[in-house]
């Protein structure tokens, strides 16, 4: 393969986005468009490039590469943009708006390929962004007031993260004076930069407490955005962090401390708030949420003890590739359900949706299970956290059990809509490949332990705890009031702009003065977005701040282990 | 013949001015004609004085006018990005302006008045002293004048004389350091590492006071906090004028100004050896923050952009304040690609204006669907404006923080940050209201304007992705400003 066809990967999409200029192409893109991720599918089943394309008159200086993870994500990342916008293309085939949908799915999928291939800072960032700001057309789409929640939601955090990416590869880059994203990992690189730069890429991630963007997000968007928003473009928060952390070289305990905290609090987070959750995909973001927090676990570990990523990068990857296309599956499946109409399609239906849950919980003999169990034997012989890594991964198993079986429950009772049953078509392709997709990866050696009867306990004892629930509830006659995604946000509202007057309802109600009064429900202006902006800029700021403060005031040059190292292994 | 060259690029406007100024008003054919011609035949001069400056020519003109006071233009590397923003984008705005005020009245002063601005503004550029920067300066203030109360209403007539009471104040300030610094220096020719020599060592209070006058005299047009009143008010003027006005004329005069004064009349170690970069640094900082935070609450379209440009100015002077070579890059290339970038986004408001009759935020639901082209030219110029690669703003951005660290400021890159966030705060939601939301049922689904008011918005806004797409190729801003400041920092 040439070099010249890395360039190809991210132009296929560009070169549809800009043939939407012509008014007449404008009805011939949406079925195109599944075939412009043909050529990062190519690129990544071909043989490694050897050496980066330099385009040094474009940006400042691009280079373009494949490194064996890129290989790996591009991999996926391909299939599951082809599958997707194969699905837009038919169930948004009557929808007024799909140009606007489909040029931002386009710039989304230019801006995905594209930073899994780009080797310096300002090519990255650029195709970073591109996605980001793309993805919010994607989240606002359908126009209701659940996505003018969730896009302003989205965009907030979105902004904070790119601007706190653009900060720390800023402070980076000038320390080592390279502007390449690799160099990130050099030494010289001061901690804040590295703290900044994953702030950035956690709050795509959707790691706790950056999360909160994520459940309304996915619930809000179509379909096949949820699958991609989901599958493939969270997964590029995680590519970012494999390039610029130093894993597998330096030790960091510092942020190995706190993203493992992190990450815990993610495992008991997922499960927690996505079992009350009364839609099926805000049940799927949080089971993304928990499945994400796996790997941000393994990336901690390997910030604590560099040895162990030999072994944790091919698991990390494998935990990255079964995820993405089993929870692609799922979302893509949705409008499937919904175009099943009657008792036993909607069975069948939910049937075959049933594998790829299956599949993300880890059941033996799954790809899965394989994933799983080699995070799980990366781990063994793990010095720190030992005892505590094993409890954690049999958590997020259960949690994600559960709320598998909750979004299936959920997913059998959704009502019908007129919708084409092609669409069905590529969740039957997604559900084939989070069955069989980790054997057709290229470049990641599989290292597994063998299954046996005694791992099916913990599926065991999340069917048997749902049971017993559900007879519980039944019993008790209980019923679940479900909470809307996004609820912690939804805690704090605004005043309608001007504030209404009451004088006159004060008259009126001057004989119940204790009466409680309900402000009137207000449309969402978009302008409130500036102050969910303002302020976590100034969070932002008072993060920069104490930690440039915390920084100076550390006795000594090398990173010492934190107090909260301490607690984790005591406690 | 060519080293009368800078001569020619000031008469193109300043010889047809008076032209146009005597035409009667109904001859438009004639008039737009003159226009173009002349607004062509700069832009071919400018290139080609770019072309032989860029080879090593040195152009030097003097006329001595009273006794060791002389009128001195002169082309260097700096006065080339000035000359060659001017130049591009007085001739968008002119076929622009042509359309705009298509059947309206008193079109003949309206362009007469015009061209002796842009004549102003090139005469700023190839200024060669200080004296020669005074006089084209002042007399940018008065050819402005007549464009801001084009309109002729009471509140252009009000917002006429705000900008007068300021901008003369500046210049009263400007002459008076100027009169002061001729009286301790002898003549001020502009020289790369300034010309003051000993003084920093004999007489630095005096010194510290006239750069306040002459910091002070060019700050009011370069809008710093304090000093930026004026410009909000000034939106009353017709959308091109605003446009020219703060992307090219007025407001960049001012940036440039600054950089005048600090890169070759005191040079960036006299500046900081008497400790006035510092301060200077501040301003443009606390001018960047709070022109935003106004910026944030206006409804009124072109009120937000007239804040937005009070704090993206301040980027110029900020790279120019921190005294380091990045950071100069920045703030150089910050002349360029803001220029291009804000007349961009009054372009397209002038044409939601003029086509739909929108004027305020508030009413921008829609406008995607209503005037596609002219809100795909608003969305580039805002997100380039917030930083977002691959356009002009975050190439600026880039280096502007790389800067900062350089200067060893961290809080550069904080206040990058916050500005940042508060810039996507206040046009993000314009986005989000022209793509997101429908129009009311109401409104007509189509509006449209004529080609000369479709065209300028649509060049400048790819001349903002070119800039920031080829920011390494060898003539874009960013390159250009790189050998500026190579001269500087020798």
């Amino acid at each position: 393969m040439t070099q010249l066809s890395l360039i190809l990967v991210p132009l296929a999409p560009l070169v549809l986005l800009i043939a939407m200029l012509v008014p007449a192409l404008r009805r011939v893109v949406p079925a195109l468009a599944p075939w412009a991720a043909l050529p990062a599918l190519w690129v990544a089943v071909s043989p490694l490039p050897g050496s980066p394309l330099h385009m040094d008159w474009l940006l400042l200086g691009t280079v373009l590469d494949l490194t064996e993870t890129g290989r790996a994500f591009l991999f996926f990342t391909a299939l599951l943009w082809g599958l997707a916008t194969w699905q837009a293309a038919h169930l948004l085939a009557d929808d007024p708006k799909r140009d606007r949908f489909t040029a931002c799915l386009l710039a989304a999928m230019m801006g995905n390929f594209g930073l899994l291939m780009a080797q310096d800072i300002a090519s990255f960032y650029t195709f970073f962004s591109a996605m980001s700001l793309s993805a919010w057309g994607l989240v606002l789409h359908t126009g209701g007031a659940a996505q003018r929640f969730a896009g302003k939601v989205y965009i907030g955090f979105a902004m904070v993260g790119e601007i706190a990416l653009f900060a720390g590869l800023a402070i980076g880059a000038f320390a080592t004076g390279e502007a390449t994203l690799s160099a990130m990992t050099a030494a010289e690189v001061p901690l804040i930069a590295l703290v900044l730069a994953s702030v950035g890429f956690l709050a795509k991630l959707g790691t706790v407490p950056l999360h909160l963007w994520l459940p309304p997000a996915h619930s809000a968007a179509p379909a096949p955005a949820s699958a991609v928003l989901s599958g493939a473009m969270l997964k590029a928060g995680l590519f970012g962090l494999l390039t610029i952390l130093p894993l597998g070289s330096t030790e960091v305990p510092v942020l190995g401390a706190a993203l493992a905290a992190l990450s815990v609090a993610g495992l008991i987070i997922a499960p927690a708030l996505g079992l009350v959750q009364g839609d099926a995909k805000a049940v799927l973001a949080y089971s993304s949420i928990g499945q994400t927090s796996l790997m941000t676990l393994g990336l901690a570990v390997a910030l604590m003890v560099p040895e162990a990523w030999a072994l944790l990068l091919p698991a990390v990857t494998l935990l990255v590739v079964h995820h993405g296309f089993a929870k692609a599956a799922l979302f893509l499946g949705v409008p499937a359900v919904w175009s099943s109409h009657g008792r036993w399609a909607r069975a069948a239906t939910i049937s075959v949706l049933a594998l790829p849950a299956l599949v993300l919980a880890g059941v033996p003999w799954s790809s899965g299970f394989v994933a799983k169990s080699a995070l799980d034997g990366a781990f063994e012989g793990v010095s720190v956290w030992g005892e505590w890594l094993a409890p954690l991964l049999l958590l997020g198993t259960v949690g994600t059990s559960l709320l598998m079986l909750r979004a299936l429950v959920i997913l059998s009772t959704v009502a019908p809509k007129p919708v084409s049953r092609v669409t069905g078509l590529p969740a039957l392709g997604a559900v084939g490949l989070s069955i069989f997709g980790l054997w057709l990866l290229p470049s990641v050696e599989i290292v597994h332990k063998a299954p046996t009867w005694l791992d099916l306990i913990p599926f065991a004892g999340a069917g048997g705890l749902a049971l017993l629930v559900t007879v519980g509830f039944r019993w008790a006659r209980l019923s679940l009031a479900p909470l809307t995604p996004g609820h912690l946000l939804a805690v704090v509202r605004q005043d309608a702009n001007p504030r209404p007057t009451e004088a006159k309802q004060r008259m009126f109600r001057s004989n119940r003065p204790l009466a409680p009064r309900r402000s009137p429900f207000k449309a969402p202006k978009p302008e409130r977005g500036g102050l969910t902006i303002l302020g976590a800029a100034a969070v932002l700021t008072l993060a920069v701040v104490v930690t440039a403060f915390a920084q100076q005031r550390l006795a000594t040059p090398q990173y010492q282990p934190a107090t909260e190292t301490v607690v984790l292994e005591t406690s | 013949m060519t080293d009368y060259l800078p001569l020619m690029i000031l008469l193109t406007s300043l010889g047809v001015a008076p032209m146009i100024l005597l035409l009667p008003d109904s001859r438009s054919r004639v008039r737009t004609a003159l226009n173009l011609a002349a607004a062509s035949a700069k832009v071919a001069l400018v290139a080609w004085l770019s072309v032989s400056v860029a080879s090593g020519a040195v152009y030097d003109l003097r006329l001595d006018i009273a006794n060791g006071l002389e009128l001195h233009l002169q082309a260097d590397a700096l006065s080339v990005l000035f000359l060659a923003l001017s130049a591009v984008l007085w001739f968008l705005t002119t076929v622009y302006a042509v359309g705009y005020l298509e059947g309206g009245v008193d079109r003949s002063r309206f362009f007469g008045f015009f061209s002796l601005c842009v004549a102003a503004t090139v005469g700023i550029a190839m200024a060669g002293n200080l004296f020669t920067f005074l006089v084209f300066f002042e007399m940018l203030t008065i050819a402005t004048y007549p464009l801001v109360v084009h309109r002729g209403t009471a509140e252009a007539h009000r917002a006429g004389r705000t900008y007068l009471a300021y901008t003369l104040g500046g210049g009263l300030a400007l002459t008076l350091g100027t009169v002061w610094l001729y009286a301790l220096a002898g003549e001020v020719t502009f020289t790369p590492q300034g010309v003051l020599g000993d003084l920093v060592v004999s007489a630095p209070g005096t010194l510290t006071a006239i750069f306040v006058l002459l910091i002070a005299g060019v700050g009011v047009k370069a809008a710093l906090v304090p000093l930026h009143g004026w410009l909000p008010l000034s939106m009353v003027a017709p959308a091109p004028v605003s446009a020219l006005l703060h992307a090219v004329a007025v407001v960049k005069a001012g940036a440039f100004g600054i950089m005048r004064i600090v890169y070759d009349v005191y040079g960036v170690e006299s500046v900081s050896a008497l400790g006035l970069a510092m301060p200077l640094a501040a301003l443009a900082a606390v001018t960047i923050v709070w022109g935003s935070l106004r910026a944030l609450t206006q409804d009124d379209l072109k009120k937000r952009l007239a804040y937005s440009t009070v704090s993206q100015v301040s980027y110029i002077t900020l790279g120019v304040a921190l005294v380091s070579p990045i950071s100069a890059i920045g703030g150089l290339t910050h002349l360029i690609h803001q220029g291009i970038m804000k007349i961009t986004l009054f372009l397209a408001a002038g044409n939601f204006a003029e086509g739909a009759g929108v004027k305020t935020v508030r009413a921008m639901n829609g406008m995607g669907q209503r005037m596609p082209g002219a809100m795909l030219a608003f969305t580039i110029g805002a997100l380039g404006m917030i930083g977002v690669p691959p356009l002009a703003g975050f190439v600026s951005k880039w280096y502007l923080g790389a800067g900062g660290l350089d200067a060893g400021h961290m809080t550069v890159v904080v206040l990058l940050a916050g500005s940042s966030l508060l810039n996507a705060a206040y046009f993000l939601p314009i986005l989000y209201r022209g793509w997101f939301l429908d129009p009311s049922d109401e409104t007509p689904r189509e509006a449209r304007v004529g080609w000369m008011l479709a065209v300028p918005p649509a060049a400048t806004a790819s001349l903002v992705v070119a800039a920031g797409l080829f920011a390494s190729a060898p003539f874009s801003p960013l390159g250009w400003t790189t050998l500026i400041v190579s001269l500087e920092y020798q």
